[in-house]
């Protein structure tokens, strides 16, 4: 396996030297409807994906939208220096990066357990029938997700806060005050996104080969020795691929979501990168800049996935490349 | 064979891919002739689309003789689509702006035609009050025209009937909002023997743009909108004594349990809704108090409403306002030549036009209103609301102005609130900065304001105190706020130069 990927750095099975451009177009005309198949998705990726790139330069121009890319002048780092030394700097550093640890800690792991749990469940139609509904809260669109919770929270006769009243005769203003941010924050993401989740999960758990179960229920395992034995290493590969993709979207924090719960009174730990470029790039018309913070952000997620990855195969598992 | 096959395939996807690039064509089957011209419109729809060719826009585009594309975009999402489309330089020939410090920068960097020199030859253009074009006047040349309104339109709206019952008086003093409020939330005004009636409701915007509560009331008390000048000394208002006291009443109201507890999540159309339901009985609005009562009256017929001028111990007094719900720019993306800027000109001076102002503001006769002697009879309101609205919303319209122009047989309330609004121009506090220029308000304002506007919110529900509130401020400063001071004082010393 380690040989193999210093031999050919170049294109992965092609070994001959020599002649690799000969090799790669007889292939192409073997192959070529294959190839042809595979034109749309490279057409894809060229217009929607690599020729917008060109707009990141703007992070290093002082972008204005009259005089376009090629009137606005190079500024190298200024964007990024801004950033850097500006007060905010720290907060929103702050509050992005614990968002992102809490999701990964809080939120990661609810789909992997709910699909253990799923697949145990015998009756078919039970399950079929709880998948179904699992779904559905993700096609709810966020501003109703957050709807939904100011009708069950609210202190003004919010269903939760007056059963609450009726039993330990106060309130509590969960969208209000500060502390209770993040809680909802992750709990609002696990609401919306736990059973969409379960779906990658549910697939990888459908292939776990059956014998093994038998075999290990003949040799006396209980339920939980079989998870522990035969479920979880069957899925692990996945887990861990869903964990390093995931890693590349880690400073995201979902700018719909905050943007929705912030309020004045939790604005401290409320205010994360994505809501900052709104603010700037959105409100006040600084390209440029906003630009320079959304691509600091990516190359954080660029760095993230590139270690992850490096490490996942340090310990012998396959990686995403 | 297979070749030409195969050749076909990828033209075929070739073809599909650049046809998804191409710009998305609104088809019209709108029959328009070679020699009409062709306008699209960048605009803002509050409520419901009008219907593809409605008698109104037809009649629009046959008196003028053009050919309209409007892009209908929600109120709601107009801002950051209209941003996007100034940076992509992909913009309709005429759009509706706001007077914002990022629409101002991009006027100054050039991206719109300055109409100013222009406007003498128009009949109508020309003849509008100067105060209109002076509050959208960037660095005092004129870049647009604007969709005019009234430059004052707070009033008093409140429950007559819960006045009448409780023996209240309006509101003049501080002292008196408290009494009105207090009153109206712990004593049961709407008689049915629960506590479920709140004096007044506010929403997460009470303290935002011109229609702050804060700035409202502070101003009827005698102080300033939003800014004090003393000395070619700029002073904000928040550092004023009627607007700590005001602040100072909303705490109380708050601590006390009197206006709603969630009022930093309330939306403006849920605070409507308590209102509108009879649950709440004192506001200051721009809006017409009828409008309230039409809804009112659904739930509660009883129920009476009164509007009366905003006024303080010093007699009416309140906030000035823009006289604009924004102005039409003519972008140089899409418009190269100064002969089609002057057409763009000619279509809105026949707006106003005494027959178009009246299709704009009343639609068309015999189909959304009738003659009947000294009024016009507005025929069906959900049409009305349809079809006129959208265009009387946009469009700049004079009508109550126009003596030629019918006016509709509306009820009392709803020409008292007009009357006030009218008077109002005698009473306004202008805001001194409206116009200046600042570059650390540009770069940093909404930043700005976020600190302010947070810091009011969290001393009201009583999460900071004064030496809070003070700390605040000093962080207002420290990020921008003095130099913005000093930069609105040298900016006004220049123009009083001039």
């Amino acid at each position: 396996m380690k040989q193999n990927v210093s031999i050919s750095a170049g294109l992965p099975g092609t070994k001959a030297p020599r002649g690799k451009a000969d090799t790669l177009l007889r292939d192409i005309i073997r192959d070529k409807w294959l190839y042809l198949m595979l034109l749309p998705g490279i057409i894809y990726f060229i217009i929607f994906k690599y020729v917008p790139m060109y707009g990141v330069s703007m992070a290093f121009m002082d972008y204005k939208p009259y005089t376009g890319f090629l009137g606005s002048p190079w500024v190298g780092f200024k964007h990024f220096e801004r950033f850097f030394s500006e007060p905010q700097f720290g907060m929103l550093f702050r509050n992005t990066v614990i968002l992102a640890v809490y999701n990964l800690v809080f939120f990661f792991p609810m789909p992997i357990i709910l699909s253990l749990m799923l697949n145990e469940v015998r009756r078919a139609k039970f399950k079929n029938f709880v998948q179904t509904l699992i779904y559905i809260p993700h096609f709810v669109s966020w501003v109703v997700v957050v709807g939904i919770f100011y009708i069950l929270l609210t202190t003004e006769n919010g269903i939760l806060n007056e059963l609450l009243y009726q039993i330990t005769g106060r309130k509590i203003a969960f969208l209000l005050e500060a502390e209770w941010f993040r809680t909802m924050i992750i709990t609002q993401s696990i609401w919306k996104e736990i059973g969409w989740g379960t779906v990658i999960f549910l697939a990888a758990l459908a292939g776990v080969d059956l014998q093994q179960y038998e075999a290990a229920r003949i040799d006396g395992a209980s339920r939980w020795r079989q998870l522990w034995h035969i479920t979880l290493p069957a899925i692990r590969s996945t887990i861990i691929i869903l964990f390093i993709l995931r890693l590349g979207n880690f400073l995201d924090s979902g700018f719909e979501h905050i943007f929705l719960m912030i309020t004045p009174t939790n604005r401290e730990v409320g205010e994360v990168f994505d809501t900052y470029v709104y603010t700037k790039g959105m409100t006040q018309g600084q390209y440029s800049y906003s630009s320079a913070v959304g691509l600091f952000k990516s190359a954080v997620g660029l760095v993230l996935v590139l270690g992850s990855n490096w490490l996942a195969k340090k310990f012998g598992e396959e990686g995403v490349y | 064979m297979k070749m030409n096959v195969c050749r076909g395939i990828g033209i075929l996807m070739l073809t599909a891919v650049l046809a998804g690039c191409g710009p998305v064509d609104g088809s019209k089957a709108k029959s328009s002739g070679p020699d009409r011209f062709y306008l699209s419109i960048g605009a803002t729809l509050i409520g419901e689309l009008p219907p593809n060719n409605n008698a109104v826009e037809k009649a629009i585009e046959a008196y003028t003789n053009t050919d309209l594309q409007i892009e209908w975009i929600p109120m709601s999402a107009y801002d950051d689509k209209q941003r996007l489309m100034i940076a992509a330089g992909e913009l309709p020939k005429l759009v509706k702006l706001a007077y914002t410090p990022d629409y101002i920068s991009t006027i100054k960097a050039g991206q719109f035609w300055e109409l100013g020199p222009m406007l003498k030859d128009y009949a109508h253009l020309s003849v509008l009050d100067s105060q209109y074009y002076s509050n959208i006047s960037v660095e005092g040349r004129i870049y647009g025209i604007p969709i005019v309104r009234d430059l004052g339109r707070a009033t008093i709206q409140y429950r007559k009937d819960w006045f009448d019952r409780l023996g209240l008086k309006v509101p003049v003093t501080l002292e008196d909002w408290y009494t009105v409020v207090h009153a109206m939330t712990l004593e049961d005004p709407d008689g049915n023997g629960k506590q479920d009636t709140y004096g007044m409701v506010l929403d997460k915007r009470y303290n935002q743009d011109v229609s702050s509560m804060l700035t409202r009331i502070s101003v009827s008390q005698g102080g300033p909108n939003k800014w004090l000048v003393e000395d070619n000394q700029f002073i904000p208002e928040f550092l004023t004594e009627p607007f700590f006291e005001t602040m100072k009443l909303f705490r109380r109201l708050y601590t006390e349990k009197l206006i709603n507890s969630d009022f930093i999540v309330v939306d403006n159309n849920e605070a409507s809704k308590i209102y509108d339901s009879g649950r709440a009985g004192i506001q200051i609005s721009g809006g017409n108090a009828q409008s309230w009562m039409d809804k009112l009256i659904k739930t509660v017929p009883e129920a009476e409403v009164d509007v009366v001028f905003l006024a303080g111990p010093d007699g009416n007094r309140l906030p000035g306002e823009p006289g604009n719900a924004g102005f039409f720019a003519v972008p140089k993306d899409s418009v190269k030549t100064l002969e089609e800027v002057k057409q763009i000109l000619e279509f809105l001076d026949k707006l106003f036009d005494p027959p178009m102002q009246m299709v704009i503001t009343r639609g068309i006769e015999d189909r959304h209103w009738s003659d009947s002697g000294d009024y016009a009879e507005i025929l069906d309101r959900t049409l009305d609301l349809r079809e006129v609205k959208p265009y009387r919303d946009l469009l700049p319209n004079l009508a109550e102005y126009q003596q030629s122009i019918k006016p509709v047989r509306q009820p009392e309330l709803y020409q008292k609130n007009q009357e006030i609004g009218k008077m109002n121009k005698e009473y306004v506090v202008e805001n001194p900065a409206l116009t200046l220029e600042s570059d650390t308000y540009r770069e940093k304002g909404k930043e700005l304001e976020i600190i302010i506007q947070d810091a009011e919110t969290k001393f009201i529900m009583g999460m900071i105190d004064e030496e809070g509130w003070r700390a605040e401020l000093s962080r207002w400063q420290e990020a921008g706020g003095s130099q913005m001071c000093r930069e609105y004082e040298l900016a006004n010393r220049s123009r009083a130069a001039e």
